[in-house]
């Protein structure tokens, strides 16, 4: 699954770290996100969408596929 | 983080009644298995030390998070990241299927020269499938 959360990131000058920590994950969890190696919880993409002051949906860009 | 600390607190009562029990347990095994050959005692006292080594170590991590704000919220994280749960669990699960091939081939194996082996081998392989399936079924009428 596809995801703004770098571009959110980079546009509001937040750190890998400090989103981390907002959140109550790891950086490496972060890092994963960014490179769409891990898809998120539906807990960690709630925080995150709040975080962003977005919603979940405009974070994340679910693709029809992903579900066959 | 509460509910976290109170976890921690529980746990740290738990491994230092371990380390507390550890030489009268020990000395009671000891008694138990003094007629036994040197093996059996060994193990014995192997697994009574590796027991304790373990309760020390979360004992002493546990104790120091309980008193540093900074490490315990790192403890926090490190223990709920939901990534480090998932690759604990997708580890844990690739790995048993893993192992239970490789007993099975090894049970196969040992039967050309050993039948004790190759029994104990399969007997082992059994007990492994029978305790995954009443996982599953636990955690099926949990979920």
């Amino acid at each position: 699954m596809k995801n703004k959360i770098q571009q959110l990131r980079k546009l509001r000058k937040v750190t890998q770290q400090e989103l981390a920590d907002a959140l109550s994950v790891t950086r490496q969890t972060i890092i994963s996100l960014e490179n769409g190696r891990y898809n998120a919880s539906l807990t960690l993409a709630h925080k995150a969408a709040q975080f962003f002051g977005t919603t979940i949906e405009e974070l994340f860009i679910f693709e029809d596929d992903e579900n066959l | 983080m509460k509910d976290f600390k109170a976890k921690l607190e529980k746990k740290m009562k738990l491994n230092a009644l371990v380390c507390c029990l550890y030489p009268s347990v020990f000395l009671l095994c000891k008694l138990l298995v003094k007629n036994q050959n040197d093996f059996a005692q060994g193990l014995v006292f192997g697994v009574c030390t590796g027991a304790m080594v373990v309760s020390v170590y979360f004992l002493v991590r546990n104790y120091a998070a309980l008193h540093d704000e900074e490490k315990l919220k790192k403890l926090y994280i490190e223990l709920t990241d939901e990534r480090n749960i998932e690759i604990k669990k997708e580890s844990l699960n690739t790995s048993s299927t893993i192992s239970m091939v490789v007993i099975a081939l090894a049970s196969i194996a040992s039967g050309f020269f050993s039948a004790a082996i190759s029994i104990t081998l399969a007997a082992v392989l059994l007990v492994n499938a029978v305790i995954t399936i009443l996982v599953q079924l636990y955690y099926e009428k949990k979920m």
